[in-house]
């Protein structure tokens, strides 16, 4: 049985060792574009600010291939031949298979500024190879605009920053990262952010993109803003344009459809995981996750399939985390938020108890839903997301969850525990 | 990102590059100049140290090296807490290991020294400093000092390991640790992570724990072999015995005695070992304890009758292997190991190579906290695998490997300094005391219907 995978990244790698623990004797190959090794995507910028090496962010070692006897191809997948059982590869030909794995991820978002793309200048940081680039070109003293408002954007502005680039931060939307912070969340975050001496510009649109000595962009009607070099930070998609035409059928948003259980895509024997795969989330939507958890459970989920076991790949209740500059973030469950809404809320009480630190850059945000807490947000603090988790499935109320708050602190030792102040804002709502 | 790490492998001084070898040369020649002088295989090689301690008015070439090393300690701890005092676990921990340096690794021994009494070293006790359980060791010092010597070794810092983990002492007490965490940290992430050197660290640090124990064990025996001698011994033997004894007790008054006291003293010394031993065996061994007195150096001539003292006695199979085991393990372990490789290499290959290949005290420390409640807290399914943890590590510990496969971090070898967790971006790490209450849920195998 030879298994391919396309993609050697968490998804990929994950799904192979499942195969391998399950059968010793079968063929397995990794194809990869973009590197010999599994690295962690999340960790490209410490690389980028010499806190790591590339091969530190190698998250098994290197006698991994051979001690699992995974075969390696670094080539560039071109297309599938469903019928014909077989990749296509854009330099030695084609490679046949039993099953196949795509696990190929997403690229950058492409900005739709006319002429963005006609000369050099404009960047983006998603794979090892958007990585190289912006490192080469990104020099002490240059101006940059960073365009988009999610964790790449903020990521991006961080390391440019920290290499002695001027960065500008453009967000669009009203704050920065609304899907997942609150405006008063995101007060907090652009704050920080600022005082590290990054110009922070949320709802301003970039609207044109000029060229001539250096890059002039609009911002909004009318405002002009030079600058050296712009980084494209305004999302991902799938890495799916090479299975256009083939039969492995996509979703609108260019996901691979796979069936809910993720034990199959639409053609039999080829499987998908990780970014480039259109799951069903934990709030019954169908779209791919773009988070580091999900790819490595989804892969394993996958290898499992592949081997032939029944699988029920089934998200878990949201959660996750980030670091803006400093500032480290963590949610657990359903965290609605003002606007723009990331889900409709179901039909019931609900209340938001929201609390600033009164003397430090942190806040938290707990969810209820009919006295019962469903969700969490913070700003600053570390918390313990496996209690959070613990007490959402417990079904525990907003006062029990106060009570208890600092059983699930994660905070180094030494900190005086998060206050429960009466000053919180409590608000309620149908 | 951890502003003070911004570019730490495109700096050559922190990437083995043409700086970082230099430094790597002038600590281990430092070192060199220290130790050898002294040592068993070159005891006649050039003292440079000691005529620079005199012209600043230090008792002795070691306060010298002391007061460099607590200025080392002051200054990378500034340093330190410039890179890594946004975190209070840090603040605190840095604060506290440079101020035992100062007074305990210092202050303390220089003004007992300047007072003319022995130098104690409070901080350092077996098996790290491994004499402090001789009985030779322990009968010259004071009663209080050498109870606290046995209390604090064979129980009091067992104890706080299992308790707090290792790090009470490797972290926050350790002069050794404490160079490391504040003179060396800019090297720690230097540590090798293979598996290969986790196999020869298991060997060697171990290897050295055994020899500790092999030496004091001798010593203890021989210790109570002589003090029996001193009752059963008659005839010549016991006459050795006795003359041993009145001569380290010769030996503890001599520094109070004023600079005209000491010749005649000598000369008393002379007469009562020539009554006892051959002419033949005199003459060398005196003439030492001569030129000091002669020289009018009280400190000087009391070493010089302590060696006699041991030198007179009667030599049994069990003292000469005690003797030996003793002195090599002063130069290979104590001076070159701990010294020369230890300090010298942190340029090279970061800052624990003591403490993790070769320190004893580590060792037994970490096997006490392999069963104690010292832990580093996983959060389960939470790691990004970025690697930070495991680059930081000073100890070479895969800490990332642990985070991924959702398991606790119990180590005999982690030194509990805590960098892992400050440097993981996502907040998956945690050091605590706190009892163990199993095995948590894993997070992703349930949902909740909201």
């Amino acid at each position: 049985m030879h298994h391919v995978i396309v993609g050697n990244s968490i998804a990929g790698i994950e799904a192979a060792l499942v195969i391998r623990r399950r059968d010793e004797s079968a063929r397995i190959t990794l194809v990869s574009a973009e590197s010999d090794h599994p690295f962690a995507r999340t960790a490209m910028m410490y690389v980028f600010c010499g806190q790591l090496r590339q091969a530190d962010t190698e998250f098994y070692d290197r006698g991994l291939y051979e001690r699992m006897r995974f075969e390696r191809v670094r080539d560039r997948v071109v297309g599938v031949d469903c019928a014909g059982r077989r990749v296509l590869l854009e330099r030695v030909g084609a490679l046949g298979y039993d099953r196949l794995l795509l696990a190929i991820g997403s690229a950058a978002r492409r900005l739709t500024l006319a002429g963005a793309y006609d000369g050099p200048g404009v960047f983006h940081y998603v794979s090892l190879q958007d990585h190289v680039a912006l490192d080469v070109a990104a020099k002490a003293g240059l101006r940059a605009a960073v365009i988009g408002g999610g964790l790449i954007g903020v990521e991006v502005a961080e390391i440019l920053h920290a290499r002695g680039l001027r960065v500008h931060w453009l967000v669009r939307d009203a704050w920065t990262w609304p899907v997942a912070l609150d405006r008063d969340e995101a007060a907090i975050v652009e704050a920080h952010v600022r005082d590290h001496g990054v110009d922070v510009r949320a709802a301003t649109e970039v609207t044109r993109l000029d060229r001539g000595s250096a890059l002039k962009l609009t911002l909004g009607v009318e405002e002009p803003l030079e600058v050296d070099l712009v980084v494209g930070a305004v999302g991902v998609v799938p890495n799916t344009r090479f299975l256009v035409g083939s039969d492995v059928a996509l979703s609108v948003d260019g996901g691979v459809e796979t069936r809910a259980d993720l034990s199959s895509t639409s053609v039999p024997d080829v499987y998908a995981a990780g970014d480039c795969a259109t799951v069903t989330w934990a709030d019954g939507s169908r779209r791919p996750e773009t988070l580091w958890y999900t790819a490595r459970d989804q892969g394993r989920a996958a290898g499992a399939a592949m081997v032939g076991d029944s699988v029920n790949y089934r998200r878990s209740t949201w959660y996750n985390s980030a670091k803006f500059f400093d500032l480290e973030y963590t949610t657990a469950g359903y965290v609605p938020l003002a606007e723009p809404a990331r889900r409709d809320p179901t039909p019931g009480h609900w209340q938001t108890w929201f609390q600033q630190h009164p003397n430090e850059a942190a806040s938290l945000r707990i969810v209820a839903k009919d006295d019962r807490v469903v969700g969490f947000n913070a700003l600053g603090r570390r918390w313990s997301t496996e209690v959070w988790l613990r007490w959402i499935h417990e079904r525990r109320t907003l006062a029990w969850v106060h009570h208890h708050l600092a059983e699930s602190s994660f905070d180094e030792e030494f900190i005086e525990p998060f206050p429960v102040l009466p000053s919180a804002i409590l608000h309620e709502g149908a | 990102m951890q502003a003070g790490l911004l570019d730490t492998w495109k700096r050559p001084s922190r990437a083995r590059g043409a700086t970082a070898w230099g430094a790597a040369g002038i600590l281990t020649s430092f070192y060199l100049l220290l130790y050898l002088p002294e040592s068993m295989f070159t005891p006649n090689f050039p003292d440079v140290l000691s005529p620079v301690a005199e012209a600043l008015h230090l008792p002795s070439k070691w306060f010298l090296y002391g007061l460099l090393y607590s200025i080392a300690m002051v200054v990378g701890g500034f340093f330190m807490l410039r890179k890594h005092g946004n975190s209070r676990y840090h603040r605190i921990r840095t604060v506290t290991v440079v101020t035992v340096q100062i007074v305990l690794g210092f202050s303390l021994p220089l003004a007992l020294s300047i007072a003319g009494k022995p130098e104690l070293y409070l901080s350092y006790v077996w098996p790290l400093s491994y004499d402090k359980l001789f009985p030779d060791t322990l009968a010259a010092m004071p009663a209080a000092a050498a109870l606290w010597f046995i209390f604090a070794s064979l129980v009091l810092f067992p104890a706080l390991a299992w308790r707090y983990g290792k790090r009470f002492y490797c972290s926050w007490v350790c002069g050794c640790g404490g160079l490391a965490e504040t003179f060396g940290d800019g090297w720690r992430h230097l540590s090798d992570k293979s598996t290969k050197a986790w196999r020869f660290e298991q060997w060697s640090v171990h290897g050295v724990l055994v020899l500790v124990l092999v030496m004091t064990g001798l010593v203890i025996a021989d210790g109570i072999s002589r003090s029996g001698m001193v009752v059963a011994a008659g005839g010549a033997e016991g006459e050795r015995v006795a003359l041993s004894a009145r001569l380290a007790q010769e030996a503890t008054s001599l520094t109070e005695l004023s600079v005209a006291e000491l010749a005649p003293r000598a000369e008393g010394i002379r007469r009562d070992v020539e009554a006892t031993l051959p002419p033949t065996w005199v003459i060398d061994k005196l003439a030492p304890v001569e030129v000091a007195a002669t020289a009018g150096d009280a400190v000087a001539m009391a070493s010089a009758v302590k060696d006699l003292a041991y030198g007179v006695m009667p030599g049994s199979p069990l003292g000469r292997a005690a003797g030996t085991v003793k002195g090599l393990y002063a130069f290979f372990i104590g001076a070159l190991f701990s010294g020369v490789a230890g300090v010298g290499l942190y340029p090279l290959m970061g800052t624990r190579v003591w403490c993790r290949f070769g320190c004893p005290m580590a060792a037994i420390l970490g096997l006490v906290q392999k069963l104690g409640r010292f832990r580093i807290a996983v959060k389960k399914d939470m790691c990004i695998s970025c690697g930070n943890c495991s680059a930081y590590c000073e100890m070479g510990i895969d800490v990332r490997a642990y985070a991924m496969a959702n398991l606790d971090i119990r180590r005999a070898s982690c030194v509990g300094c805590g960098m892992c967790a400050h440097v993981c971006p996502r907040g998956v790490l945690r050091l605590t005391n706190e009892a163990d209450v199993g095995p948590g849920e894993r997070v992703g195998e349930w949902v909740v219907e909201i």
